[in-house]
């Protein structure tokens, strides 16, 4: 189990981050919280779609394997939108649309696949956590660094609307004539892809040293 | 261990308790947004509640207000008469992706609400916190006041205040036809 952790959160997570750091670039103004909201949705979509793979294990066959998994995980991702919609509806300002995408991309698929096959559900759970928690230490800093210099606040919003949404807490750190454009609007992506290459750049040099 | 199912059958239940699953989520989830929806529209419009209203939800098929960049229209109409619409435009400032929405009652704009744009700091984006109050209690059919208002609070965001008077003028027209 621990091995599962470890290779999952320093290894598995890049690939994940990699393929969904996109979704940081689509979140608009409330980078934190949508990083945030992104993580928990990642956790839950996978969570819920390899446990239910897990229970069905004995029963996929080669033949059907592909066309069950895409269910299954089609299934828990749009159940998981409209319930994000529904009760989180603050949080996923911006990234309503996209939340499928993030658990039915190609290479979240292959993951699963592999993932499923593990002899125990510790494994599965200790290996679903240690991928979602290196996606958190990817995405949040993002998410709080792209507000701070963006947009010179350090922000949170609220989950709920009333009837627009608010913001749980906004502090103004920088003044506006500190704002770096780059992490702005249309401009936002290079500012993103920046911070992404010294995060990452950032983790692999602590796992080389831990 | 016992033998797999076949195929077809795995995944018809699949299916079903997906389906059942989903269907059962919907049933619950809708009319909360339904309810959350028309208090938008509510706010929008300065009304307490619905009273008498009934609300139309409009497809937008017109090129005029499609080009203008109207996305959404809802009527508000009491004895099957229009008094009050709400638009929601996405329309193109200095930055492409400029949405707001505007709920007009009785004639007179009632809320101007900037929900997303990409403005720029210091000039379009600092131009749209002072729309609102300038649009406030306007007459839709007066555009040289509307207009007027808007040049007074948008010095050096020309392109943020054109995209709004652009949406704007084919706002007036659909008010206009749909309130007569």
């Amino acid at each position: 189990m621990k091995t599962s952790f470890r290779n999952a959160f320093t290894e598995q997570h890049l690939i994940l981050s990699l393929g969904l750091g996109l979704f940081i670039l689509l979140a608009g103004g409330q980078s934190l919280t949508s990083a945030w909201m992104m993580t928990w949705v990642l956790f839950i979509n996978l969570f819920l779609s390899t446990s239910i793979l897990f229970l069905l294990r004995s029963q996929i066959q080669e033949e059907n394997q592909w066309i069950i998994i895409l269910f299954v995980m089609g299934s828990v991702a749009t159940w998981v939108q409209m319930m994000a919609i529904t009760f989180l509806p603050g949080w996923v300002v911006g990234i309503e649309n996209y939340l499928p995408l993030i658990a039915i991309s190609g290479l979240i698929l292959a993951r699963v696949e592999t993932v499923v096959k593990t002899d125990t559900y510790g494994d599965l759970f200790m290996n679903t956590l240690g991928s979602v928690l290196g996606f958190a230490f990817l995405v949040l800093p993002i998410g709080f660094f792209a507000d701070l210099i963006g947009q010179g606040v350090i922000a949170f919003a609220s989950p709920f609307v009333n009837p627009e949404p608010s913001m749980l807490w906004s502090i103004r750190v920088l003044n506006e004539t500190l704002i770096i454009p780059i992490f702005q609007g249309v401009y936002a992506p290079i500012g993103m892809f920046l911070l992404a290459s010294l995060w990452l750049a950032l983790m692999r040099w602590i796992r080389r040293i831990i | 261990m016992a033998k797999p199912l076949p195929s077809y059958v795995l995944l018809g239940l699949t299916a079903i308790v997906s389906f059942s699953v989903l269907f059962v989520t919907n049933l619950i989830t809708e009319p909360i947004l339904i309810n959350r929806e028309n208090q938008a529209e509510l706010t929008l419009l300065n009304l307490s509640d619905l009273g008498d209203y009934t609300v139309e939800s409009i497809v937008v098929s017109e090129e005029t207000l499609i080009d203008a960049g109207i996305t959404h229209i809802k009527t508000f109409s009491q004895n099957s008469v229009v008094d009050a619409v709400t638009y929601t435009v996405m329309t193109t400032g200095y930055s492409a992706n400029l949405n707001y929405r505007i709920g007009i009652r009785d004639g007179l704009i009632q809320q101007f609400n900037v929900v997303s744009h990409g403005e720029t700091i210091g000039y379009g984006a600092d131009a749209l916190l002072r729309f609102p109050d300038a649009l406030d209690q306007i007459a839709i059919d007066d555009a040289s006041a509307w207009t007027a208002a808007l040049v007074s609070v948008s010095t050096g965001a020309t392109f943020t205040r054109r995209g709004i008077i652009d949406s704007l003028q084919a706002i007036q027209v659909d008010y206009a036809a749909r309130t007569v």
